[in-house]
């Protein structure tokens, strides 16, 4: 503009006005407040929830393998020494305690002994057939897969919340199962974890040991004055938020939380009970009333 | 000289009058080549340097690419500055040249520096060179969408994804054909993507790392070549293919073994086709769609090249699968034909009523044909001159154009003929000697004020060449056409008009004065007597007259740069930073409803975050939204004005929560991405390093700003925002299990953001095989720092465990200038003159801002432009006006005639002001160029009327006499220039097409400006003439 002026007052031969030039003006919003419209509200899908009390599960995920239990894995050697006369089982058999396994001729008596299962179980190995001469080695090696242990590694992050008889849900292959840490054991070979232990029932068969496993341990399960919902938490000016509803009105209400449990979170102070909070899209209204300052530098 | 070209003229008259037919092939031919678009070109020279880093931050992109990538650009030849900006996943350095650089010459210098940095870049990253394109590029659009119901050929519906594919792999290469087309550039829709996702738990059951399936996978999948055999005479090639093709074959291959039980990758992860991590989306009438916009080759025409892309799509249609339809969304040709069809409309309208004026005052229709036949005749040489300089036609360039000032010249010289020759040959015909002897003189006799007075407007044309930036670019053609018109016409009257005349006048010519003028000498005598009767009255009141047109000058409003209304509207949505792409789309849903919901509206589509090739890149959280009109008759109110349309638009939107906008039309906004800088009155830009630290120094600055008077609109840019999440590696942790950090950041990096493992081939079309982490998993970073961390023999350990992880804000753009980083201050200036402004705000912060050692500012900003545009024009207007002045002396050869003349100027000026204040319109560009054509034709005025009178003076020596005489002789050149000139610009001023804004302006003032020069040259110019010279003997 001040160029016009300048060529037009020049052309006149009059001096130069100065004029600054006016310029588009950005409205500023000022404040913490949006406003917006039920009907608006409803089309964007924001939804509101009272705030109450609550229950905040703290978990904590490990993994660990399954293992036999040592009492339920036995390697069945012939006491005396002596010529296999026969072989009752095979590979695979579920036997039940007690069942005979072998027959074997001891070189001292040249009697005849049974050889039984000291455990209820299935035949994993056999090393023997008739004709052969029983010597330290095992003659059959019996697991019992009912019970299994999941041994499960608890880092030093973790250490200090894992304690024996808390809550854990082991997860295998897509199911859940409930049991509680039973004992806390240091790793050997000097590995920087502690494996928790707990006892799963097999009785379906469905795991086996070597199976990986996930751990979700308990850490905390208390119930507190106040939750909010996970959704709910937004930052506004470097402050944790969450947005009031009061009518066609939202204001960010900074609150301070305490634990969380990757779905609620505890207010510690800043919300009160019966205070209507938007939990689903409430980063709309944070852009919203953030939106003044969004601006497209190129 | 002159004399001897008129009678070269004359003698050889048909020699120059087939000249015509010359200068008509001529310009036929030109006319082919002529590029024709609506607005100018503004762009500056500048080549943008892409490279695209998937997954590299902000910071990253910074470090590794721009800063190498800036540093290999120091020195070029020709560099004005470079810009660079670093985003999520995209380097940008744009370099910009000094003006009239030779485009492919800095692209092959550039093109020659990037080859030597390219060993020193992250290995896999490729910067690449922007289209050669300008502002004016992006020429066509379409949307590919599919029909309700359309189905794939395995009988799911078609999704993004499928559609990107149809457009990448159907649509585009077919419509990269066209020519004139540099590139077709695609948003929206999901590129495809072949994803291994395994599951962190099966990877670790079986012991394998991510790195053993990408090596796996990478080992399995190639075709090789093995030369040939020869077998019983016959040549037999070899191959061995070994290529993965579908799904099922990726699930196959093996990635490790459980003893003798091989592991396959459908053991451990799941195969299917997945989306890429996209930058960009694309929308229409809420929907997401995919949309390829065609870019113009620079220079190339964007008429033609607009047609030839809707003829391909209309033949790429016939090979798109059934139920896909694309769509054109946006054709540049449309705002091309309309506005082409306002500068047609405008052009004929206006040759038409000079004609018919010309006809009205000569009385002769012979007269006013030769004379008409300029219009044509210098409009072919105006464009194979526009097409030998390189000036495209468009609204600007032909805006200015005035057939009426341009046949002056000629209608002067016709005019003596004509009087001349009926004169001389009232009944009897004169031989034909005698009547080129007669049109001989008459030429001559007027040919020297004539052609002073076209060089005379043609001199006025010169400050609008020293107009420099984007006011330049726009109006430098315009001034180029008009001189170029002006000269053509100056030309034609020198040969032409005289050998025509010569030729066609041959029966005796009656002089029928015409009604018009009779009435007009019978009005104007006694007015010229009375004046000269109360000289001081006619002075004083004409002063006065000035001195109120000078004050409302200033209370006129302003407007920098006209805007051409492209009928379009363009409008940034802008949200948050670190708003996500799928929250934009939903954002962005609601919108087009509301702006869908108008009915003027006819498509609304956005493109949101960064295209295909980043031409440009905007955040996710930014998307420009196009809002195509319907014609105006399928409005309901056809009247409606725009600026209306937009403000209901403006207010609706606003009732949308979480969005902030910007209103502006399609070629604009594209001009404004390209030519960036800042668009404040003043922009303090901070240099320095640390962000952190220019981001402090910047709010420090912010606030002595905002303390100084007339400070507006004080902001600073927007740095930080960005959320981003930090997987900060604990070193000593992780020697103890003895990984390295190189192992943890090539899982989180294969995990989150996927690493590509190598291609799938389907015929031509190939897609990246992709290996990450499943969706569920990615996205949870809750339990990020549960993920396994694989170690030797099947063991692991939690992310958690090894590295922290921290979510805190980080800067969403880092921007650099020269080479350093910087923040920017705007502030636009309120009632308060810039200059004093700007030294205010430089003293205080150099009193009140401590700025680090490392740090330094830069004043820039529109206050710079227009210091440097004021201070060259305060020497270029009045070095013009000597010209003029000078030029003025030369044809009288007495400096206070000249300055007589020149009174003529502001007289003029105040009626183009009257015009502009009676019309509502604001003093602009475009005015300012109306002023100065009218300074030439003011000066043409007087210059044609003293010039008779002085002669008549020195004939008879009485000087009242001669004013009253010579005056009255005068009369009818004197209205019919001024008719013709005014009523040349009359359509223009009246239209109100397309581009008709452009011009109003212009006309306006010029029509305002002859009516009042033309009362006042008939009155005052005498009456000052006969109280100057009254003491005087003449000579």
């Amino acid at each position: 503009m001040k160029l016009i002026i300048v060529i037009f007052s020049l052309l006149l031969g009059s001096a130069p006005l100065s004029q600054a030039s006016a310029k588009h003006d950005h409205g500023q919003e000022e404040g913490s407040v949006s406003t917006i419209t039920e009907e608006m509200a409803q089309r964007n899908g924001i939804t509101v929830a009272e705030a109450a009390p609550g229950t905040i599960e703290r978990h904590l995920r490990v993994y660990g393998r399954l293992d036999l239990p040592p009492d339920q894995r036995v390697d069945v050697r012939a006491r005396f020494t002596g010529l296999v006369k026969s072989v009752a089982v095979s590979v695979g058999q579920t036997v039940a305690k007690g069942d005979v396994l072998a027959t074997v001729e001891s070189n001292d008596s040249l009697k005849d002994y049974a050889v039984r299962a000291p455990i209820a179980g299935v035949v994993q190995a056999r090393q023997t057939s008739v004709g052969e001469i029983t010597g330290s080695t095992p003659l059959f090696t019996l697991v019992n897969t009912q019970r299994l242990w999941a041994t499960m590694q608890v880092f030093s992050g973790q250490r200090f919340e894992v304690k024996p008889g808390l809550p854990v849900h082991v997860v295998h292959n897509g199911h859940r199962h409930e049991s509680t840490i039973e004992s806390l054991a240091p790793a050997d070979n000097g590995e920087p974890y502690v494996l928790a232990r707990t006892t799963l029932e097999n009785s379906s068969g469905d795991m086996a040991p070597g199976d990986l496993v996930t751990g979700e341990i308990d850490a905390e399960i208390i119930s507190v004055a106040l939750v909010v919902e996970n959704e709910a938490l937004q930052t506004h000016d470097g402050k944790t938020v969450v947005f009031v509803q009061e009518g066609n009105r939202y204001h960010a209400q900074p609150v301070k939380v305490g634990r969380t449990d990757g779905r609620h979170t505890e207010i510690l102070s800043g919300l009160k009970p019966g205070d209507h909070y938007v939990i689903e899209n409430s980063y709309l209204i944070k852009a919203d009333i953030e939106k003044s300052g969004a601006a497209h530098e190129h | 000289m002159i004399d001897s070209i008129v009678r070269l003229s004359i003698e050889r008259r048909y020699l120059m009058l087939s000249l015509i037919l010359v200068l008509t092939g001529l310009g036929v031919w030109s006319y082919q080549r002529l590029p024709i678009d609506a607005v100018p070109d503004i762009t500056n020279v500048q080549v943008q340097i892409n490279t695209e880093a998937p997954g590299y931050s902000p910071l990253e992109a910074e470090q590794r690419i721009t800063f190498p990538v800036e540093t290999a650009l120091y020195g070029l030849p020709q560099l004005d500055y470079t810009r660079s900006l670093s985003r999520y996943g995209l380097s940008q350095v744009t370099v910009v040249f000094e003006e009239g650089t030779d485009i492919y010459h800095a692209r092959n210098l550039i093109d020659e520096r990037l080859a030597a940095i390219k060993s020193g870049l992250p290995p896999g990253l490729e910067p690449t060179m922007g289209p050669l394109a300008t502002g004016l590029g992006e020429i066509f659009s379409y949307t590919v969408e599919a029909e309700p119901g359309a189905q794939q050929p395995d009988g799911s519906p078609y999704d993004a994804t499928a559609l990107r594919e149809i457009q990448d792999w159907i649509i585009k290469p077919q419509m990269a054909q066209v020519r004139g087309v540099v590139e077709i550039n695609t948003i929206g829709g999901f590129d495809k993507q072949y994803h291994v996702t395994p599951s962190p738990i099966k990877l670790l059951e079986h012991g394998i790392a991510l790195k053993d399936i990408a090596t796996a996978l990478g080992a399995n999948n190639a075709n090789r070549g093995a030369g040939y055999i020869e077998r019983n005479g016959q040549q037999i090639l070899v191959r061995s293919p070994g290529q993965l093709q579908t799904i099922e074959e990726i699930e196959n291959v093996v990635v490790g073994r459980h003893g003798s039980s091989p592991i396959k990758v459908k053991d451990i992860a799941e195969v299917a086709i997945g989306k890429e991590l996209r930058t960009g989306a694309a929308t229409r009438d809420g929907k997401e769609t995919v949309l390829g916009t065609a870019m113009m080759l620079m220079g190339a025409n964007s008429r033609a090249v607009a047609r030839d892309l809707a003829d391909k799509l209309e033949n790429v249609k016939a090979s798109l699968p059934d139920g896909i339809k694309v769509e054109t969304v946006y054709d540049r040709t449309t705002l091309v034909d309309k506005t082409v069809a306002t500068v047609q409309k405008n052009l004929l309208e206006g040759a038409l009523l000079v004609i018919v004026v010309l006809f009205l005052l000569l009385g002769n229709i012979r007269a006013a044909l030769i004379t008409a036949a300029v219009i044509p005749l210098s409009m072919m040489a105006t464009i194979t001159g526009m097409v030998r300089t390189g000036v495209s036609a468009n609204l600007m360039s032909l805006g200015a154009l005035d057939f009426g000032l341009i046949v002056d010249g000629a209608v002067i010289i016709v005019e003596n003929c004509i009087r001349r020759l009926s004169l001389s040959q009232s009944d009897t015909q004169l031989a034909l000697r005698e009547r080129l002897e007669v049109v001989f003189q008459a030429t001559t006799e007027v040919i020297r004020p004539s052609l002073f007075g076209v060089a005379i407007i043609t001199v006025v044309y010169i400050p609008i060449f020293t107009l420099s930036g984007v006011e330049g670019k726009m109006f430098h053609p315009m001034a180029a056409t008009v001189v170029m018109a002006l000269l053509a016409a100056m030309l034609l009257s020198l040969t032409v008009v005289p050998a025509a005349v010569a030729v066609v006048m041959n029966k005796p010519v009656r002089e029928k004065e015409s009604g018009i003028i009779r009435v007009g000498k019978s009005l104007y005598r006694p007015l010229l007597e009375k004046a000269l009767a109360f000289r001081g009255i006619v002075v004083a009141g004409a002063t006065a007259l000035v001195v109120v047109c000078l004050w409302l000058a200033t209370t006129l409003g302003s407007e920098f740069v006209p805007q051409l209304d492209e009928g379009d509207i363009a409008l940034h949505a802008l949200r948050i930073p670190g708003t996500g792409l799928e929250q934009s789309i939903k954002l962005q849903a609601i919108l087009e409803k509301r702006l869908k919901a108008f009915p003027e509206v006819d498509k609304v589509f956005a493109k949101i975050g960064t295209p295909e090739v980043a031409t440009d890149p905007m955040p996710p959280n930014v998307a420009d939204n196009f809002v195509m009109l319907k014609p105006r008759d399928q409005w309901p109110d056809p009247n409606r004005s725009k600026a209306d349309l937009v403000g209901a638009m403006e207010s609706a939107v606003e009732e949308l929560p979480g969005n902030n906008y910007e209103f502006t039309q399609p070629i604009q906004m594209r001009f404004n991405e390209l030519i960036s800088g800042v668009r404040a009155d003043l922009g303090i830009k901070v240099f320095g390093d640390d962000l952190d630290k220019l981001e402090a120094t910047a709010e420090e600055i912010l606030g002595v700003l905002k303390e100084v008077e007339g400070a507006a609109d004080a902001r600073v840019e927007q740095v930080s925002g960005l959320p981003m999440l930090s997987v900060i590696p604990k070193r000593i942790t992780l020697a103890r299990y003895g990984l390295t950090v190189d192992d943890l950041q090539d899982l989180v990096s294969a995990g989150i953001g996927g690493q590509p493992v190598g291609l799938i081939y389907e015929g031509d079309r190939r897609f990246t095989l992709a290996l990450r982490l499943p969706e569920d998993i990615r996205r949870d970073i809750d339990s990020l720092s549960y993920l396994p961390v694989p170690l030797p023999a099947g063991r692991y350990v939690p992310l958690g465990e090894v590295a922290e992880l921290q979510l805190k804000p980080a800067p969403a753009q880092i921007s650099r200038e020269n080479g350093k980083r910087r923040v920017v201050v705007t502030a636009n200036v309120r009632d308060r003159d810039l200059g004093g402004f700007v030294d205010e705000v430089k003293q205080e912060i150099a009193e009140k801002v401590d700025l680090p050692s490392g740090y330094w500012l830069d004043y820039g900003g529109t206050f710079e432009q227009l210091e440097s545009a004021s201070q060259r024009l305060a020497l270029v207007v009045p070095i013009t006006l000597a010209i003029i002045l000078g030029l003025l002396v030369m044809a009288f050869g007495s400096l206070k005639d000249s300055l007589i003349i020149f009174t003529g100027v502001p007289l003029a000026l105040t009626g183009g002001v009257m015009a502009l204040w009676l019309r509502d319109l604001p003093l602009s560009i475009s005015a300012g160029v109306g002023f100065i054509a009218l300074s030439g034709v003011a000066v043409l005025n007087g210059l044609v009327m003293l010039s008779f009178i002085r002669d008549l003076w020195h004939e008879t020596g009485d000087l009242r006499h001669a004013i009253i005489e010579g005056a009255l002789i005068r009369l009818r050149p004197v209205l019919m220039t001024a008719l013709v000139a005014s009523l040349g610009f009359v359509p223009m001023a009246l239209n109100t097409g397309t581009g008709a804004e452009v011009q109003r302006p212009l006309a306006t003032v010029v029509i305002g400006g002859i009516i009042s020069s033309t009362l006042l040259t008939l009155v005052v110019l005498p009456v000052l003439y006969h109280w100057l010279h009254r003491r005087e003997k003449t000579r």
